[in-house]
């Protein structure tokens, strides 16, 4: 992957040239004024037009940082339009231009109608797909700052748990109410539980296709246990429970058609 | 498997379990690595609250470690800086954390780099790295890409990504911070290159040293010295006294961050 950067460098021009030492003066050349980063180019173009009508040449300083004067390399003169390769200089992050006439005449910035410096380099600043611009060495950010399973110590609200209040996964006696062990197994026709199963909670069968179970007398269970329509029976008949019948002796249900048990005295 | 490697450059030590990571990376002056993609989930490991991890070594690799979960309300890896190398840290990702107190902590004389380094989650106090004494904090230094901050502030507090300590340089770096967080002081150095800052924040300090940043975040006060260290969407901040303004819709227009000598590069 590789990127081609272009800087106007016209408004940049000012008088003066560039040596090893840093900016000098000079009425033969003009220069960039201030340092442009980039990140490790491999090639430059620098396109410098003349207002007087005279073939312009130009200079490639690349540097390592931005206040060393010594620079990595200084590549000079060429006639306008050139184009730098740089491939054999490793670490420029900032360069500069210098600008003259090719028969070294005076020159000022007002002699350069425009100039500009395209770069190629393997990492800059582009549009991303949200519209603004990123920078390609940018990493990739989780989706979300929390991710779940979430840390077992933060505190989290869910109206399944702890009644509805803050809890978090470290609480002693942290009640967990899930929506059933057998919910919405909409295929379950039969299902034997055990005498020795004592409770059954909220919407442990709900959405489920029971039509009968048996439990045993003492198993605590809810109305929301079994769907509606499913008819809980008991082992022994009830146990110590006993059918309800009329008087003669048809079993009485109630009003969604499950027998009714009673205990005797 | 157990340790192997001497722990030398060379003959780095080898780790794949969170207990041998704790044991190779504070020994003094040692090279760890970490077997390539492990993944260690904190709720395994300590879920009331991770150790502090002693860090002595002179290199770490995680090469792609992803911590998860972890419960820091202590100092999580303290990073003890003697030798004039420092400490370089890198390829490691810190996820899902719920801290009160530094995910990274660092003292000693000497500098610490981190390169590739991803902290995600959500910070209730304290400060997310803390730089407690001695030379610079690199965040990505010399490495292939930068490092990466996706981190929730709420508390009611003001916080800092950084605490105000000396020299702390940010580049090729990517924020998305939410709350009362600070990148910077008036008082100190907060130093970025090539970073994006979007998100929520209270106020960002350019130090004048900082350069070729963007600032999309909701923001309070933006301020630093010089001039031009970052283009910043005026449309979500306020007193911005540093850097170039420009309007949201101008944030995403390439010509004109051209136009305005922040050039946007074209794909080749």
């Amino acid at each position: 992957m590789a990127y081609k950067l272009t800087f106007d460098l016209t408004p940049l021009i000012e008088q003066g040239n560039i040596s090893s030492r840093g900016d000098s003066d000079s009425n033969t050349r003009v220069r960039t004024g201030g340092r442009i980063a980039i990140d490790l180019p491999t090639s430059a173009t620098i396109t410098a037009i003349s207002n007087t009508g005279k073939t312009l040449q130009v200079d490639f300083l690349g540097y390592a940082d931005s206040s060393t004067n010594t620079p990595i390399c200084d590549l000079y003169w060429y006639d306008s339009p050139y184009t730098f390769d740089l491939s054999q200089y490793s670490g420029i992050r900032y360069v500069r231009a210098v600008i003259k006439n090719s028969d070294n005449t005076n020159i000022s910035p007002a002699d350069i109608a425009s100039a500009k410096i395209e770069l190629i380099a393997p990492n800059a600043w582009y549009m991303s797909e949200d519209g603004y611009p990123k920078y390609s060495l940018f990493p990739e950010l989780p989706a979300s700052p929390m991710e779940k399973p979430y840390p077992k110590a933060l505190w989290r609200i869910d109206p399944q748990i702890n009644g509805g209040y803050p809890y978090h996964e470290l609480m002693p006696g942290l009640v967990r109410k899930g929506p059933g062990a057998f919910c919405n197994a909409i295929h379950l026709t039969r299902v034997r539980i055990p005498e020795s199963v004592k409770t059954i909670g909220e919407k442990a069968f709900a959405n489920t296709a029971l039509r009968s179970v048996t439990i045993a007398p003492d198993c605590t269970y809810s109305e929301t246990s079994f769907p509606p329509g499913c008819e809980v029976n008991f082992y022994g008949g009830g146990g110590q429970y006993g059918q309800l019948v009329d008087c003669n002796g048809v079993e009485i249900l109630d009003c969604e058609a499950v027998r009714i048990f009673v205990k005797g005295e | 498997m157990a340790i192997t490697g001497t722990g030398t450059q060379a003959d780095p030590y080898i780790v794949d379990t969170w207990e041998d990571f704790v044991t190779a990376v504070g020994t003094t002056g040692a090279y760890v690595e970490v077997v390539p993609g492990a993944v260690w989930d904190a709720n395994d490991i300590a879920p009331e609250g991770m150790p502090t991890v002693n860090v002595n070594a002179v290199h770490i690799d995680g090469k792609g470690l992803e911590i998860q979960n972890a419960r820091i309300d202590r100092n999580f890896f303290d990073c003890l800086s003697t030798t004039a190398s420092g400490i370089t840290v890198e390829n490691i990702s810190i996820t899902s954390f719920l801290a009160s107190s530094a995910v990274i902590y660092k003292r000693g004389n000497y500098s610490l780099y981190f390169k590739n380094l991803i902290l995600s989650g959500k910070q209730t106090s304290g400060n997310t790295i803390y730089h407690y004494a001695g030379n610079s904090v690199y965040l990505n230094s010399n490495a292939d890409r930068g490092c990466g901050f996706f981190i929730d502030y709420n508390n009611e507090n003001d916080m800092y990504l950084m605490n105000d300590g000396n020299n702390v340089s940010f580049r090729d770096c990517i924020f998305n911070l939410n709350g009362k967080v600070f990148l910077g002081t008036s008082s100190n150095s907060f130093r970025a290159e090539n970073c994006y800052i979007f998100g929520e924040i209270k106020e960002c300090h350019f130090n004048g040293n900082s350069s070729k940043n963007i600032l999309n975040a909701y923001a309070e006060v933006i301020a630093g010295g010089g001039t031009n260290v970052a283009i910043i969407n005026a449309d979500k901040c306020n007193n911005v006294t540093t850097g170039t303004s420009v309007t949201d819709a101008q944030l995403k227009d390439a010509n004109y961050l051209d136009s305005i000598n922040f050039p946007i590069g074209v794909e080749i």
